[in-house]
């Protein structure tokens, strides 16, 4: 089993350039060879799930660093390759429109390498380089259109994401320096107790860095922008598993697994998820572009992610990593959605559309399923992982965090609830006369989104067991992580 | 030697971000990439001084050649002013109390101090760069002045740090293709390289 680790990374990196060499043949070609490449991926992540035993790490030793699989990077790696295998089929048709389409599959390709890779390694180093294989990929993505406004966009967002990634090195600097080693495993047990001054500082570097790309409160600002401008399936995945990956998974992983959690840490990121999830909610209210409302959003729930794995007890931390994971369900559909209502109307403005269900029924089934799901409506996912992230708050007895993450709720729902009663169901708008339903591609993956949404959330004894728990041991292992993986290399 | 070298990296970099026109500026940056290349062959990695210094710079040559816009526009207001020099004050006492607190893995290299206060004050000039200037060059040198001073650290920190930087000025070197190809992009568009004014998007 543990060889099949390397291919999650080599796997998509041939396909990038497999695609862009096959395109001379024929047009169809990266089409095909992207959906089998991400197919593949998806089934070698699900069938890990049967072959690993609960609780199993596996490892894999290439040279002086590892490749390292537990139930944290699992849980990630099934959320990454789900979102990326449905975003590649939703692709083949909505990308026609653009030129040089091997391209983006290339590029495609790398950022799923790049994930893969900060999910797998177990080299704080290797995390930084895999990142920024990531990032890369997506500054030219997010100036796929190669508008004035898409340009815009992924400048500042490359500006911004740089900045993050020196000041991740520089605290890997210092790691380095005070421990002589970047391998995850050993930076714990080496780490001399005497110096906590200078965790706490190389702590602060992190969460800035490490914040700024998943976009928390403070550092926020490039985040609208970029997945505003980009094309609808890169906002899908941007959103949906890209900033949960370069940012809250590395968060998680550092904080708890390789820095050591503390008291003063725990609150510090307590009251940022807090601050993200109102000030990203009000920001979303005054939205009138569909995306960038959707963008705004995921500020919000990120917040939710970020409050709960946060709050350090059990039940937080499994409402955390399970928001984590239906957020990369219900984000990606909400934005493909988005991006098949601009695909047929030509626009984005709310007050331009209307009255699109009788002409768009999947569209307007499955967008409705995504609001209640991402509002936090019975029975679908959204609300089980809300229900225990304020049940957290209030058994730690931080009522005022549970008081906002309800309020985050409610605002939460009010604008969701707003998109669908001004898109779907009022007809004001004689844009829509001669619009149809999208390509049966598009409406197959958005269907399927919208059925795990609601699957998990009826199903979610299930869930809990076999996905989310053997991630929140692998988290509450603590600084344990560096004898499990020690022992298993 | 190191004192001088010292003295040539901090003014050139002021230079780089201060200087009006913006050619003096990328060539006050060529000055200090230089020097920070000498400060790496003293500190005992040469690769990494040939990977530093034969790319970046020429790059930014070639972007001033392609851009005929040389104006600096100046827009400093007294909150940035503030918040920056708060930010440079705090960070410059915490990262200096970390540095000179963290007992050194390994062999001592040679002039830590110098190197540790070297190291603090790129960063800082490179985040006051991004943060205020508006001109899209002057955002990139400040981008690659703080990559410099990351790289700077890497290598005067452990033993073996030098192989990390190398691979961190490769990144470096792709970001910096990227965000030059934008820049160039940006400017075919707007016929200007002011930030402020190709302003489209809000918050």
């Amino acid at each position: 089993m543990n060889n099949f680790l390397p291919y999650f990374i080599i796997v998509p990196l041939i396909a990038a350039l497999l695609a862009l060499a096959v395109n001379r043949i024929n047009k169809i070609l990266p089409d095909i060879l992207s959906v089998l490449a991400t197919l593949y991926l998806l089934a070698a992540t699900v069938m890990l799930y049967f072959f690993r035993p609960y609780n199993f790490v596996l490892t894999y030793k290439i040279g002086g660093t590892s490749l390292v699989l537990d139930g944290l990077s699992h849980l990630v790696l099934l959320a990454v390759n789900l979102v990326a295998f449905l975003v590649v089929l939703y692709s083949v048709p909505y990308m026609n429109k653009y030129a040089g389409k091997e391209k983006y599959y290339a590029l495609y390709m790398l950022i799923i390498s790049g994930m893969s890779g900060v999910l797998l390694t177990g080299d704080i180093f290797n995390l930084f380089i895999f990142m920024e294989i990531a990032a890369l990929a997506t500054y030219a993505l997010v100036a796929f259109g190669g508008g004035a406004e898409e340009l815009e966009a992924s400048f500042r967002y490359a500006i911004i994401g740089t900045i993050a990634s020196l000041l991740i090195l520089l605290g890997i600097g210092f790691i380095y320096r005070i421990t002589g080693t970047t391998n995850m495993s050993e930076i714990g047990l080496v780490f001399n107790k005497n110096i906590d001054y200078i965790k706490y500082f190389i702590a602060a570097l992190f969460i800035a860095g490490f914040g700024m790309k998943a976009a928390l409160v403070p550092f926020h600002s490039w985040l609208p922008d970029a997945h505003t401008a980009a094309p609808a399936p890169v906002s899908a995945t941007l959103s949906g598993v890209l900033i949960k990956v370069l940012g809250v998974y590395a968060i998680i992983r550092i904080f708890y697994n390789v820095l050591g959690m503390t008291l003063q840490l725990s609150y510090a990121l307590t009251f940022i998820g807090a601050l993200s999830i109102l000030i990203g909610g009000l920001l979303a209210f005054y939205q009138a572009d569909l995306k960038r409302l959707m963008a705004y959003s995921t500020i919000s729930q990120v917040g939710y992610i970020i409050l709960g794995i946060s709050l350090g007890t059990p039940l937080g931390i499994m409402g955390g990593l399970f928001h984590l994971f239906n957020h990369a369900l219900f984000k990606p559909l909400l934005f493909m959605n988005a991006g098949s209502i601009e695909h047929s109307t030509g626009t984005r403005q709310l007050d331009k559309i209307g009255g699109i269900s009788k002409k768009m029924p999947v569209t307007a089934l499955t967008s409705f399923i995504g609001s209640l799901s991402i509002s936090g409506i019975p029975p679908f996912n959204g609300f089980w992982s809300k229900l225990f992230i304020i049940l957290a708050c209030v058994q730690t007895g931080k009522v005022w965090y549970a008081f906002a993450a309800v309020i985050g709720s409610i605002i939460t729902l009010v604008y969701y609830l707003k998109v669908q009663k001004v898109i779907y169901f009022e007809n004001t708008s004689d844009l829509i006369s001669n619009i149809k339903e999208s390509h049966w591609l598009m409406s197959a993956s958005v269907i399927a989104l919208s059925l795990a949404c609601l699957l998990m959330g009826i199903f979610y004894p299930y869930v809990i067991t076999y996905l989310i728990n053997p991630a929140v041991v692998a988290v509450l292992n603590g600084l344990g992580y560096g004898r499990t993986v020690g022992g298993a290399l | 030697m190191p004192y001088v070298l010292f003295g040539i990296v901090i003014s050139a970099a002021v230079a780089a971000v201060e200087s009006k026109k913006l050619i003096n500026s990328v060539i006050a940056f060529g000055i200090m990439g230089l020097s920070v290349c000498l400060t790496f062959i003293i500190q005992g990695s040469i690769d990494l001084a040939l990977v530093q210094l034969a790319v970046e710079t020429a790059l930014l040559m070639v972007l001033v050649k392609a851009t005929k816009d040389l104006s600096e526009p100046e827009s400093l207001k007294w909150y940035e002013i503030v918040s920056m020099t708060l930010f440079i004050i705090l960070f410059g006492i915490f990262a200096g109390y970390a540095a000179f607190g963290s007992p050194v893995f390994g062999r001592h290299l040679k002039e830590q101090t110098l190197t540790i206060v070297e190291v603090i004050a790129l960063f800082s000039i490179g985040v006051y760069c991004v943060a205020i200037k508006r001109n899209l060059i002057k955002i990139i040198i400040g981008i690659i002045i703080m990559e410099y001073a990351v790289n700077l650290f890497l290598v005067a920190s452990a033993r073996g740090g030098d192989l990390l930087s190398q691979w961190a000025a490769l990144v470096g070197l792709a970001t910096t293709v990227v965000m030059v190809a934008l820049a160039k992009r940006l400017y075919d568009r707007h016929g200007t390289l002011d930030i402020s004014k190709m302003r489209k998007l809000k918050g």
